[in-house]
């Protein structure tokens, strides 16, 4: 549909875009991100003719767009702005059928086609039909701007532009609107252009994305082939991690703020409160948790953890924000606190709990915070495999596979460095020195077993 | 709510009674302020007066009446009037042009061009062959197109682009440069003082049908212009970036609409003097009454114009007669409160 080709042009003598060459296909939606100067807006005002092109080509269905009248571009070009504000009272229908005006010919504004059905439809479509008599003050910013939106398809474009379209919305109408955005470019089948700020919303709201950076184009394609973090963190001058999408095969992409306090992550922070059938555990810090419920996510962050003595973890019902830590294997009802391993690098706590024949493990790990997932996921194994030795050798059976979760504290202090094998072992070290260790005395034992 | 329904009403409903009622209203204020004055005359007597002159029928009436109302009451209102119009049309159009509800007719300086050509005419006492008593309004229209290509032509000079922002910017610049020119004259001035000064706070007073039809084709042109380029004047309302959008030739359809107020303005300046305040209130006013659509903003302004002005001028030359207050006094007085309170009543709803 929309072809551009070493598109060069900007403002005076030196070029603001240079060579920029993409192409947005009916029906499709197009992103383009990029930091502030990188050339975003100029493109934009190059493609709308705001600005006279100084190299290469714009066409349009094959016709160059420097062929056509102002008039005959917006028949085939519609904007829509970051919320224009005006002082005036217009109401939602009038502001609509402006719209209208490039098919309006003649002093009078004579409509060669059938205006009227058209801004009732394009009222129809962005559902702001229901108030096309209230003025555009009276509305809310989201409903403001599928007004403009309404307009723009009264001008029945083969493509649709929005400049930031969400930029002074709440985050609710802002994905109301880029859903309604999505929903009209598929339906009327129009090839739809956004610029975006939000590096989220144009994941997940674009079908192909291009990345600019100072006038020039860095990526172009899937936001799961642009959103890449080596490219995002040179082009914006930030450090972004990259993470995968619960739902949909999109990126997500995200930063970590600066952290002023250094946040000391020990067992000495945790706190303990038993009740009859559980025991809730609190620290102050919140710690990633390896969560094996059946709902959520497989890792979040929890401050609280619940341990409950039930006979599986079917009976587990989550309330509230506590993490659900259950480990059911056969055994008696036992609590173990390991603690300070290899000079306070690595604090692990251990709970073993045992009612009516299941017990359950559970095992704070506290590392370091720039541990990969994956890493903590094969540490997990590698403690599960340690378990199921130990009561292995202590002469239990095992009828199920232990389940064990685990909390990692990501703050940076005094954490664990080394590498896996060696907290393994020292886990598993640990493990044996906690089993002995339950018949000794401590004081937090003796507070446990009460 | 009420209120909002109301306007929605009259909006969607009787726009065809709006225009009715306005219409209704200034040929009220036409008649109201033909029979008012030092000599007091009846409604029948204006009646067969007016029947007489413009109707195939012979009437027996006093000939100093018809002197009163012809040359002299007439003239006045339907200075007043065009005058009126004018300058609620020029304002209606800056205000939509530049986006800014806060324009009024003198935002580009057009007036304070048209003051010191009058001025300067008033100052030096020259008359130009063939025009004689028009000489004044023939140079106030001079100086207020002067001034306006002087503000256009700076504004293109700062930024190619021709901005909005660049151009009220200059436009304040330049009134105040030739307001301060102004002055210079006002106090050079020994005998003229007195006509300086009452011709800068506006009147109607003393003028005759030349002036009127002086007037009527610099508003017809100015007003066809206007009218015609509504709907332009809708999108810019809401900034240029989306006028060019829409597929408006935003470079020309400015200069149009430019030209066509300053046209306007500069006209009734010439005839009238400096009147303040209509072209900010009227358009004010009737936008609350039928909203924004310039295509009915426009000729209900220029209806409530005239007729506000009619009033004013009735109300300059009736409240102390027989000395009569100076016109663009009596718009400041009413325009002022009035204005303030359409910004609260804005404010509350």
């Amino acid at each position: 549909m929309l072809k551009v080709e070493r598109l060069t042009g900007g403002y005076e003598k030196d070029p603001v875009v240079d060579r920029i060459q993409f192409h947005v296909n009916t029906g499709e939606v197009f992103g383009i991100l990029g930091p502030n100067g990188s050339g975003k807006t100029t493109l934009l005002n190059l493609l709308t003719g705001r600005l006279p092109k100084q190299d290469g080509e714009i066409t349009l269905n094959g016709q160059s767009i420097a062929m056509f009248s102002r008039k005959q571009l917006a028949q085939k070009i519609a904007v829509v702005h970051q919320q224009p504000e005006t002082s005036f009272s217009f109401t939602v229908e009038q502001v609509v059928r402006m719209g209208r005006y490039p098919h309006e010919h003649g002093i009078f504004g004579t409509d060669l086609k059938k205006g009227e059905q058209i801004v009732q439809w394009a009222m129809e479509v962005t559902q702001v039909r229901g108030f096309r008599n209230q003025f555009m003050h009276q509305l809310s910013g989201g409903e403001k701007q599928r007004v403009f939106l309404a307009r723009a398809l009264a001008q029945e474009p083969q493509l649709l532009v929005f400049d930031e379209p969400t930029n002074h919305l709440d985050i609710g109408y802002q994905v109301h609107f880029l859903n309604e955005m999505r929903r009209i470019a598929n339906e009327q089948q129009v090839a739809t252009l956004t610029v975006l700020h939000d590096l989220n919303m144009a994941s997940l709201f674009c079908d192909r994305v291009m990345l600019l950076n100072e006038g020039k184009v860095s990526a172009v394609g899937n936001p799961f082939d642009v959103l890449k973090q080596g490219s995002l963190n040179d082009v914006y001058k930030t450090t972004f991690e990259r993470k995968e999408h619960p739902r949909v095969a999109k990126p997500l992409i995200t930063f970590t703020p600066n952290q002023n306090e250094e946040v000391e992550a020990s067992l000495r922070f945790v706190d303990y409160k038993h009740q009859q059938q559980s025991t809730v555990l609190s620290s102050k810090s919140h710690m990633k948790t390896l969560n094996l419920a059946l709902e959520g996510d497989a890792f979040s962050w929890y401050n609280d953890w619940k341990v409950s003595y039930v006979k599986n973890d079917r009976d587990v019902n989550s309330e509230g924000d506590q993490g659900e830590l259950v480990l059911l294997v056969n055994g008696e009802r036992t609590s173990y606190i390991f603690q300070t391993l290899a000079n306070d690098t690595v604090c692990l706590y251990a709970e073993k709990r045992m009612l009516q024949n299941e017990t359950s493990y559970i095992f704070f790990i506290f590392i370091h915070q720039d541990m990969s997932e994956t890493a903590l996921l094969r540490i997990y194994f590698d403690i599960l495999e340690s378990v199921k030795r130990m009561i292995k050798k202590e002469g239990h059976s095992l009828k199920e596979s232990p389940k064990l979760t685990m909390a990692s504290a990501q703050k940076s202090g005094r954490l664990w460095h080394g590498d896996h094998e060696k907290l393994v072992f020292e886990v598993e070290n640990a493990l044996y020195t906690g089993w002995r260790e339950v018949k000794c005395e401590g004081d937090v034992h003796e507070h446990l077993h009460t | 709510m009420l209120k909002r329904s109301i306007q929605i009403f009259i909006k969607r409903k009787s726009r065809f009674f709006t225009y009715i009622i306005a219409t209704v209203s200034l040929l009220f204020a036409i008649f109201f302020a033909v029979s008012s004055g030092s000599a007091e005359l009846s409604y029948l007597n204006i009646a067969t007066i007016l029947i007489d002159k413009w109707l195939p029928f012979e009437a027996d009436i006093d000939g100093t009446y018809t002197h009163i109302i012809h040359e002299i009451r007439l003239p006045r209102i339907f200075l007043a009037m065009f005058v009126g119009a004018s300058l609620a049309l020029a304002g209606a159009a800056f205000q939509g042009l530049l986006k800014n509800p806060l324009a009024d007719p003198y935002t580009l300086g057009v007036s304070s061009g048209s003051a010191l050509g009058a001025v300067l005419v008033i100052y030096f006492g020259f008359s130009l062959p063939f025009l004689g008593s028009l000489t004044l309004p023939f140079v106030a229209i001079i100086g207020g197109f002067l001034s306006l290509i002087f503000v256009i032509s700076f504004a293109k000079m700062v930024q190619r682009q021709l901005t909005i922002e660049t151009m009220i910017l200059t436009g304040i610049v330049f009134s105040s440069f030739l307001g301060s020119l102004l002055s210079l004259f006002i106090a050079l001035s020994g005998d003229e003082l007195r006509q300086i000064i009452h011709w800068l706070l506006g009147s109607v007073a003393m003028r005759g049908w030349e002036h009127v039809f002086l007037l009527i084709p610099f508003f017809i042109i100015g007003y066809v212009i206007l009218q015609t380029n509504a709907r332009e004047l809708n999108a810019f309302a809401f900034g240029e970036g989306t006028a060019h959008d829409l597929g408006i030739n935003v470079e020309k359809r400015r200069i149009l609409i430019l030209f066509a107020a300053s046209l306007m303005t500069g006209a009734a300046v010439s005839v009238s003097g400096t009147i303040g305040f209509v072209g900010l209130v009227v358009p004010h006013f009737v936008r609350l009454l039928i909203g924004a659509d310039h295509k009915h903003l426009l000729p209900i302004s220029a209806i409530v114009g005239g007729t506000f002005l009619i009033l004013a001028d009735l109300f300059a030359r009736t409240i102390i007669a027989p000395t009569g207050l100076p016109l663009g006094v009596v718009t400041a007085l009413v325009g002022a409160p009035a204005f303030g309170v359409i910004l609260l009543r804005r404010k509350m709803s």
